[in-house]
């Protein structure tokens, strides 16, 4: 026989001295690599996604948006590479936010748009400022969380300690930026009064003045004396809040005013800004129920580095800082810690295999003994060592992503090992040839099929590398990763296994009867299934029909919705987040009140452990956050709620279910105060805005409010639709103060300077730094009314401007008069102007929701309202109709398009939908090559759609959703299904050229081939039945386990039919001729 | 038999579950002390006024405002008599009360005499049945 480039390589190895030093080799680099690799929770996903701010300070929304925002958008499109430009013009700046397609160089990407940026400076209006470009990088993200509360410290010590411990944690080895969120921080304060100004006749523009002139220090130069030079200094920096009191800022009669004179100077904590506590849950073991003024420290890691080791090493040093740098009556929390969960993963996945590995061993070992067994027991941990070698080196790290990949592998790599070890078996067993020559007879014969199947499988994962968008990442380590372990499991199969084979199975001794396969139990059991069929055409065609129905059957439960699609499931997490928004214009305590309220009930939940809110400053963000920009919700109507639960192992229902849970409770909190909460839960996918997004266009802002009103409506009464919101403000309430141009030029006062001096009055000005030893951040001098000072209109009045003199256009007014401000300025109440969105170049108005309960997937909610939307009037008369995968065509008609989880799901089941055609075409050439017939390919990809018959049942069997893992499981079951066919064709066709009959030649390969693939499918199911438990992976094995029990079955018998009826013809024909 | 048996201790197993989740269901914070409720001099109602100038504003009892750090609290009573920690902001004193700006309601009733010893959740009563401004107001004179 042929020995072919299989027997060749088992020749060269089965006896070499080499073969077991390779296998103890490819172990040692796979440990050692294994733990080179660094750790992580995401996969480094490089979010092409860029931030530019553009300040325009005193304009409008629609003066922003037409003088900023449209000019640039126009500019960034023209660079290559950008996918979308989103926009928002709020008012006094622009938001732009320019997304490039997945995969481009951020450093490069970051050239470009500077550069086009800088060439469109000079087209901008005057006033606006230089704008302030942010990469929004994955590593931006903390990995470990460390929340420091106290039951005795107030929110300003608190920041100072957590100042002193972010100071030495950055000594620390690979981390990256260590942020502080809450807190407060040291300020020096100037609170103006306004009697004693007035008295005294200074102004608050002219304190401010002389509080910068008198901050400074500069080197004057030197005098050169005796050879020598002396350095001479001048001035001096101010240093404590009583060198700021003592800053002349005017002259009384004769004597100085002191700072300290019409202004109290305090040098403390800033005014309250933020709100940040910290409690603990049900769940916990304190029974603590109060809670504590807390702020978090976030540390974030270098990109590349391992978030387990860092963390430990942060939380190491963290437990050395207590004591001397943390008093004992702070608390330090791990509110969170990516380097556990990361480590915990990974453990999770070397358990997972191991058990896949051992039950497989445990059904190869019912079949071929425990000395087959143990083959594959060693040869498996070989392929895996190797492809670990292999990621480590191609700088993957180990992720939730990554190691998704390997599981999935897991199932396919012993495939290999299997067949071959079991031919070896079968011919040891039949004793034709001495064992060497058995052993090489048997890889020959099994040995260049197994490389076509091989090739053939992964020619079925490969393609998946080529899913665009913010997917591709997350799926290309999966086709890489399968694609290369099957590459060394048919090495290893080639290689190791002949040796392992060679020196562990046993030529069993004692005279056994010569072999005989029509004596084995297969034989029979295909003798007796198959010959009816073969023999009677009406059989056959009953069961082409029985086995059509049942394919029928299966594929009718998607469009009976018994079997929903859905992009991803969520994970089990330990964490989810609620996000408060109060009406613009709530005042920061009501949205901490709201807050609380919540947050008190969270804290009933029994699963919950801990929990902190943030009022007035962001959460720490996540890689969803950092999508959806959470870490620009910094106004005083916005609150986070960051809810910890106890392990997943410690509780019964998965993180999604209490979200579920909860949802109402804290939403008709929030609705009580005419508040909106939503629960956000980390996605498992790539992140986007919201799940269901509807983006309105049209041709004005009022006309997009209000159909973006009624869609809104249509999304509420919509059951399963939940957390319905829209991005546009409520009406805040805006006083408007109108400078009386002439009465101010004839009194000697500028626009500028009223303006100024309201600002400083209200909103405070820094005015300088405090130049003090020992502050780990700056501490700002800020001149401001007190607050009580500040309240009404009529606070206003008593603000009181200098007069310029000079400036002015009379000379009746000397200079210096103090005027008050309610004579030069006349109150205009309004709405503040709304924000206004674009994307693409196009104004859009985005209505946002989430899908929970009633159905899960947002594509039958879309489908849903889709019938609602329609029906709703709009002026024109015409209707509208939600869009899907274009933006519209014209402007002057109001439209709306789906976004949101839609659109990536679309490019996913898009993209894997193209890679399967692609797929099938390669599989067919791949056979063609392999066997020379245009036919046969055909006959062995039947396998191909009775996967079907079992994926699409398994799912509704097990209630769930079809999903983009069981698509992949799918597609990976295509090509393992076709290697079966092929492997039973192969050998159908060996025998007819050794002489047999057709009929003879089927249900003989049958019987032999039988063992080997329910082997080698066996080994897929088993290794799969681990994921089952989880919830992402959990399509993922349905697909394996029920696609490959059922198609498996089926191929047995409807391959051997399907090829009998092809070859009946030619089968006469060659019988003919050997009568003849 | 067998059956039954496993019937019953499926029920047994079931009936403790269910029991064991009633003992654990979260209870209110502080309701330990449900049994005794605290004493406090007055509990007043968050008042709606015109101040010295004439706008509306909303007032508390001076007394009834506290100071953590920089922060500013009440303690806010509940229907049921609870006691919880409101943050506010205060603006400008009126003779014995102070304006607050954001953080309470109209109508909503807070202890009025700020005293450490109140814990979040802890059920509080008045301790006489003295009027309630009247009350305030000694309160205020005394200090």
């Amino acid at each position: 026989m042929n020995e072919g480039i299989a027997g060749r390589l088992a020749k060269q190895f089965i006896n070499s001295k080499i073969t077991p030093l390779l296998m103890v080799a490819s172990l040692l680099v796979g440990i050692i690599a294994t733990f080179m690799t660094p750790r992580e929770e995401e996969p480094q996903i490089v979010v092409p996604m860029v931030d530019i701010y553009i300040p325009y300070p005193g304009a409008a929304p629609s003066e922003v948006e037409e003088r900023v925002a449209k000019p640039f958008e126009r500019s960034l499109t023209e660079i290559p590479g950008v996918d979308y430009v989103y926009s928002t013009s709020m008012p006094d700046f622009a938001l732009v936010t320019v997304r490039y397609d997945v995969g481009e160089d951020t450093e490069e990407s970051m050239v470009k748009l500077w550069a086009t940026l800088m060439k469109n400076m000079d087209k901008m209006p005057q006033g606006v400022q230089m704008p302030l470009m942010k990469k929004v990088a994955i590593d931006d993200v903390p990995v470990l969380n460390l929340t420091m509360w106290s039951k005795s410290k107030d929110p300003y010590q608190l920041r100072k300690t957590a100042m002193d411990v972010a100071d030495e944690l950055k000594k620390t080895e690979n981390i990256g930026d260590v942020e502080i969120k809450g807190g407060l921080k040291r300020q020096v304060r100037i609170l103006l009064d306004k009697q004693k100004l007035l008295q005294y006749n200074v102004s608050a523009l002219q304190i401010a003045r002389q509080v910068q002139m008198a901050n400074s220090q500069m080197p004057s130069g030197d005098f050169k004396q005796q050879n020598g030079e002396i350095l001479v200094r001048s001035g001096s920096f101010l240093e404590s809040a009583s060198d700021v009191g003592n800053i002349v800022v005017g002259i009384y009669g004769a004597s100085p005013v002191y700072l300290s004179n019409v202004a109290s100077i305090v040098d403390g904590p800033e005014e309250v800004s933020n709100f940040n506590f910290f409690g603990w849950g049900s769940a916990s073991e304190s029974k603590d129920r109060g809670e504590y003024p807390a702020v978090t420290l976030t540390v974030a890691k270098r990109k590349g580095a391992d978030a387990s080791v860092l963390a430990e090493k942060v939380v190491a040093k963290v437990d050395q800082l207590k004591g001397s740098v943390i008093p004992s009556s702070i608390t330090v929390t791990e509110t969170r810690n990516y380097g556990e969960t990361a480590t915990e993963k990974v453990f999770t996945l070397l358990e997972h295999l191991i058990i896949a590995i051992v039950a497989v061993t445990i059904v190869v070992g019912i079949f071929l003994g425990w000395r087959g067994a143990l083959v594959n027991f060693v040869s498996v941990p070989i392929t895996f060592a190797l492809t670990l070698l292999v990621y480590y080196l191609l700088d993957y790290s180990l992720n939730r992503v990554t190691l998704f990949a390997l599981i999935f592998v897991t199932g396919i790599v012993v495939d290999d090992s299997i067949i071959i070890a079991e031919n070896i078996h079968r011919h040891f067993a039949m004793k034709r040839q001495p064992k060497l020559q058995a052993a090489i007879t048997a890889v020959s014969e099994v040995g260049n099929p197994t490389i076509l199947a091989t090739f053939t499988v992964i020619a079925a994962v490969l393609p998946m590398v080529f899913v665009s968008g913010l997917m591709g990442p997350y799926m290309s380590p999966m086709p890489i990763g399968a694609s290369l372990a099957m590459i060394f499991s048919l090495l290893i199969a080639l290689i190791v296994t002949p040796w392992l084979s060679y020196r562990l199975l046993k030529v069993e001794d004692g005279g056994h009867a010569e072999y005989d396969i029509t004596k084995t139990g297969y034989y029979r059991l295909f003798e007796n299934i198959l010959s009816p069929l073969l023999d009677n055409s009406f059989m056959r065609l009953i069961a082409f029909a029985g086995v059509g129905l049942l394919l029928a059957g299966a594929i009718i439960l998607i469009p009976l919705k018994a079997v929903q699609m859905k992009m991803l499931p969520f994970d089990n997490k330990n964490e989810f987040q609620v996000i408060v928004d109060m009406p613009e214009g709530t005042a920061l305590e009501q949205t901490a009140r709201v807050t609380k309220e919540i947050a008190a009930y969270l804290k009933t939940v029994p699963e919950v452990s801990s929990y902190q809110y943030y009022v007035g400053t962001s959460a720490p963000i996540n890689f969803n956050g950092l999508v959806r920009h959470y870490y620009l919700r910094q106004a005083a109507n916005m609150g986070d709620i960051q809810v910890n639960l106890v392990h997943k192992g410690e509780r019964k229902d998965q993180s999604h279910d209490i979200a579920k849970r909860v949802r109402s409770g804290v939403q008709q909190i929030a609705l009580k105060y005419r508040g909106n909460a939503k629960i956000v839960e980390i996605p498992p996918g790539p992140p986007v805005l919201s799940t269901i997004v509807a983006e309105i266009y049209g041709p004005s802002q009022k006309e997009q409010i209000a159909l973006a009103k009624e869609v809104k409506r249509v999304f509420a009464e919509t059951p399963g639709v939940v957390d319905v919101d829209w991005l546009l403000e409520d009406d805040q309430k805006v006083y408007n103060l109108v400078v009386n141009k002439e009465r101010a030029a004839f009194r000697g006062v500028s626009t500028e300077q009223i303006a100024q001096t309201l600002r400083m009055s209200l909103s405070g000005m820094d005015v300088g730094v405090l130049h003090a030893d020992n502050v780990k951040e700056p501490v700002m001098i800020q001149v401001r009314l007190p607050q009580s000072d500040r309240t009404s209109l009529r606070d206003l009045s008593g603000i009181f401007v200098q007069s310029q003199g000079m400036g002015s256009l009379t000379t009746r007014l000397r200079a210096g008069e103090m005027i008050p401000l309610s004579e030069l300025v006349r109150v205009e109440e309004k709405i503040q102007d709304k924000s206004i969105y674009r994307k693409d170049l196009r104004r859009v108005l985005y209505v946002t929701a989430d899908v929970a309960g009633a159905t899960e997937s947002p594509v039958y909610a879309m489908l849903d309202m889709d019938k609602k939307i329609q029906q709703i009037k709009v002026p024109g008369g015409y209707r509208i109709n939600p869009l899907y995968t274009s933006n519209p065509a014209v402007e002057d008609k109001l439209a709306m398009k789906w976004d949101g989880e839609w659109q990536i799901t679309f490019e996913v089941f898009r993209d894997l939908g193209t890679a399967f055609a692609v797929v099938l075409v390669i599989i067919y050439l791949l056979i063609v090559g392999w066997f020379q017939s245009f036919k046969t390919p055909l006959i062995m990809m039947i396998a191909i759609p009775l996967s079907l018959v079992g994926i699409i049942p398994g799912h509704f069997i097990h209630g769930a959703f079809f999903t983009a893992t069981s698509m992949i499981g799918m597609i990976a079951l295509a090509g393992i299904m076709v290697r079966n066919s092929v492997l039973l064709i192969d050998f159908i066709q060996i025998r007819r050229q050794e002489g047999a009959e057709l009929k003879q030649a089927i249900i003989e390969s049958a019987a032999v081939r039988t063992r080997p693939i329910i082997l080698t499918s066996g080994a897929v199911v088993i290794g799969s039945v681990i994921m089952l438990f989880d919830p992402i992976f959990q399509g993922l094995a349905i697909s394996m386990i029920w696609g490959g029990i059922l198609s498996t079955v089926l191929t047995l018998v409807v391959v051997p039919l399907v090829y009998y009826i092809t070859e009946k013809k030619s089968e006469k024909t060659v019988q003919e001729a050997k009568k003849s | 038999m067998g059956k039954r048996i496993i019937v019953l201790s499926f029920l047994a197993v079931t009936l403790g579950v269910i029991s064991g989740c009633g003992k654990e269901e979260p209870k209110p914070a502080g309701s330990g002390q449900t049994e005794t409720p605290v004493f406090v001099k007055s509990i007043v109602s968050v008042e709606r006024r015109n101040d010295a100038a004439g706008t509306e504003a909303l007032l508390v009892p001076a007394g009834a405002v506290f100071q953590d750090g920089q922060l500013s609290g009440v303690h806010v009573v509940d229907k049921e008599g609870r006691v919880s920690v409101r943050w506010v902001r205060t603006g400008r004193p009126e003779n014995g009360f102070l304006v607050i700006l954001g953080g309470l309601d109209a109508g909503e009733k807070v202890v009025g005499s700020y005293e450490k010893r109140l814990e979040e959740g802890v059920q509080v009563k008045q301790q006489a049945s003295v009027p309630q401004v009247l009350e305030t107001k000694e309160v205020q004179s005394n200090e």
